[in-house]
């Protein structure tokens, strides 16, 4: 939690951002970016993994915050 | 389904209408669309992977009525047919009656339960109950896909990203609801003939565990009370929201399930002294009931028996630790392993650090047996809690839904009424800049009223004075100010859990005893047998009312 996108995996699908249901990704295609999550609303996810069932290339994985270690 | 453009938004008129999309409106959907009703599901997550589902589930709880023991309806029955809870047989027939429909449903769509050599289920025993109820499922992350996709080959009609903000009645039946996309902020009115609440038992983010992030927790996130706090505004009777608070025993620092799995499959619990000490407050020990865990777990704290306190699986069999930790966990929250791995964590090498987690707030609805509210054409689908307890009782609200839906007329919806709800969900988009909060700036006075005045350990006039303050945290509600759709989400749902922490202090101050809920209170220590009924908590006139294992006149 929250997730890391790998980009040479990702093929910008958008999947993942319609599947996050705490809504804090995003992916501006016009951009030609991979999804990244919002700053902003980064505390906010729940570590579901719904992002990581959506994906079909396997370019989710996740970094845990200090103060889930602590 | 008819859809109506209007001036202000979508009018959308349909007969049976799902509110939430998660496993109990999934179990309503399901058995209204297969009797053949008009069926529209509106929730504001995306039904593919919303709601506690959505990121799997390792459990569900069934009993198969087969010769073993304590495994019969009767059984079953007589474990929750208990005064305080306030369920009836018939209630209780209806749950039952859908676990196996629901359970073949579940393979239908794939999923895998573990079996024994000789096919049968593996069952084990959980929560202080009598028989091996619990069927382990395996590749649990993929479950709520797979209904999904059940669902929307079976015709069903589904609104997405619908969060519902208010709920109407026409005279005493319920009529529909408006709500807002929140991706697009288009704001939409539903009319229906009959329609099923389904948007979760749990209101999550009213306190706090030891990490201080409200969506690091047990339950879904995005719940912070609208299966009660809607109906409870159109008349309908919420019961039990003060002792049906719930907690749970985490990972150290990490939001997560597991204990059920940990706990049924034998694991001990530990103090920082080495003592095994549950069976101080349980005599079955850590597989007795939760809240005697919780509550034994706060008294050790109390005492300083800990933090740390730990689950021990080392006496495990290698290949009982693996399935837990590898099969099972990783089925119930899909990035256990991952946490796993970043924690080193090995269940046969060294204890699990665990903590007492943030208290939650549930309750249920007040339904007469066939589960429809006293707001007649309104039914409540999620009184029965579990995974398999959610999708059953959508299971047998949709039928009931579905089949009044027939006979009930086309509810009324007042154009002033949507126009001025509508003003109400956008009216944090148009706060200026100058003297605003945010949404977090709102709700975090909200955590901190409960976690001082109103956790683990209280006491009346505590309470008392959590209301006053909650009442001043309502006075700022016009200053919150929503940038975008999300923060206007956000806005809604805060404004939820402080009316759903209102209705817990109330009802809890109606309870004067210490024993049933996960809380103890300081003024009332013992157990009062004259209280072993629901609290029944009705709006009438715009005053609450009260009553005792029965409706509120």
């Amino acid at each position: 939690m929250p997730p890391v996108f790998d980009k040479d995996k990702c093929i910008k699908c958008g999947l993942c951002v319609l599947d996050c249901p705490g809504y804090i990704l995003a992916l501006d295609k016009d951009k030609d970016e991979i999804p990244h999550v919002i700053g902003k609303y980064k505390r906010e996810c729940w570590h579901c993994g719904n992002c990581r069932i959506s994906c079909p290339s396997g370019a989710v994985s996740y970094e845990f915050p200090l103060y889930t270690l602590v | 389904m008819q859809v109506t453009e209007k001036t202000w938004g979508k009018l959308i008129e349909v007969d049976v209408l799902i509110m939430g999309t998660g496993a109990a409106g999934m179990g309503a959907a399901l058995r209204a669309a297969g009797l053949g009703a008009d069926v529209l599901m509106a929730g504001k997550g995306r039904l593919e992977s919303s709601g506690c589902l959505g990121g799997g589930n390792d459990h569900y709880m069934c009993v198969l009525n087969t010769d073993a023991p304590f495994d019969t309806r009767q059984d079953f029955i007589e474990f929750y047919l208990k005064s305080t809870l306030g369920y009836t047989p018939g209630m209780l027939g209806e749950w039952f009656d859908a676990l196996e429909p629901c359970l073949r449903i579940l393979e239908e769509v794939g999923t895998e339960f573990r079996k024994n050599p000789d096919g049968s289920y593996y069952r084990s025993v959980g929560f202080g109950q009598p028989g091996a109820w619990w069927l382990h499922i395996a590749n649990g992350q993929s479950i709520k896909r797979a209904l999904a996709k059940k669902i929307r080959k079976a015709g069903v009609s589904v609104l997405d990203h619908f969060q519902i903000t208010r709920l109407y009645r026409d005279g005493d039946r319920f009529s529909g609801c408006v709500g807002f996309n929140v991706l697009t902020g288009e704001v939409s009115a539903i009319r229906c003939r009959t329609g099923v609440m389904a948007l979760g038992f749990q209101a999550v983010r009213a306190t706090n565990n030891s990490t201080h992030n409200p969506y690091n927790v047990w339950f879904s996130p995005y719940n912070t009370g609208s299966y009660f706090v809607l109906p409870f505004d159109i008349g309908a009777a919420v019961m039990n929201v003060d002792i049906y608070n719930r907690a749970t025993l985490l990972p150290k620092g990490w939001g997560a399930p597991g204990m059920n799995g940990i706990n049924n499959m034998g694991g001990h619990e530990l103090n920082a002294l080495g003592e095994r000490f549950m069976g101080k407050y349980d005599p079955m020990m850590e597989n007795g009931k939760r809240r005697n865990q919780v509550a034994g777990t706060v008294q050790e704290q109390v005492e300083g028996n800990g933090p740390p306190f730990y689950m021990d699986m080392r006496h495990f069999k290698p290949e009982d630790a693996d399935y837990l930790q590898n099969v099972l966990m990783p089925a119930d929250k899909a990035t256990y392993g991952d946490y796993r791995q970043a924690r080193g964590i090995d269940f046969k090498k060294a204890p699990l650090e665990v903590e007492v987690s943030e208290l939650s707030l549930a309750g249920f609805l007040h339904t007469d047996d066939r589960l429809e509210t006293p707001v007649r054409g309104l039914y409540a689908a999620c009184n029965f809690n579990t995974f398999s307890g959610s999708m059953s009782g959508g299971y047998a609200s949709g039928r009931y839904a579905a089949e009044t839906a027939h006979e009930a007329p086309m509810g009324q919806l007042d154009e002033a009424d949507i126009l001025a709800e509508k003003a109400r969900i956008l009216g944090p988009m148009q706060v200026g800049a100058q003297g605003a909060m945010s949404y977090d700036e709102f709700e975090e006075p909200i955590r901190q009223v409960m976690d001082y005045y109103a956790k683990f350990r209280r006491n009346m006039p505590g309470m008392e004075l959590a209301l006053d303050k909650l009442a001043l945290i309502e006075t700022y509600e016009n200053r919150v100010r929503a940038e975008n759709l999300h923060d206007l989400m956000r806005t809604h749902e805060a404004f939820e859990l402080l009316q759903m922490c209102r209705l817990h202090l109330l009802a809890c101050l109606q309870r004067r005893e210490t024993g049933r809920g996960m809380y103890h209170l300081a003024d009332y220590p013992a157990l009062d047998p004259k209280l072993g009924k629901a609290l029944v908590m009705r709006k009438v006139d715009n005053e609450v009312r009260y009553g005792w294992g029965v409706l509120p006149d």
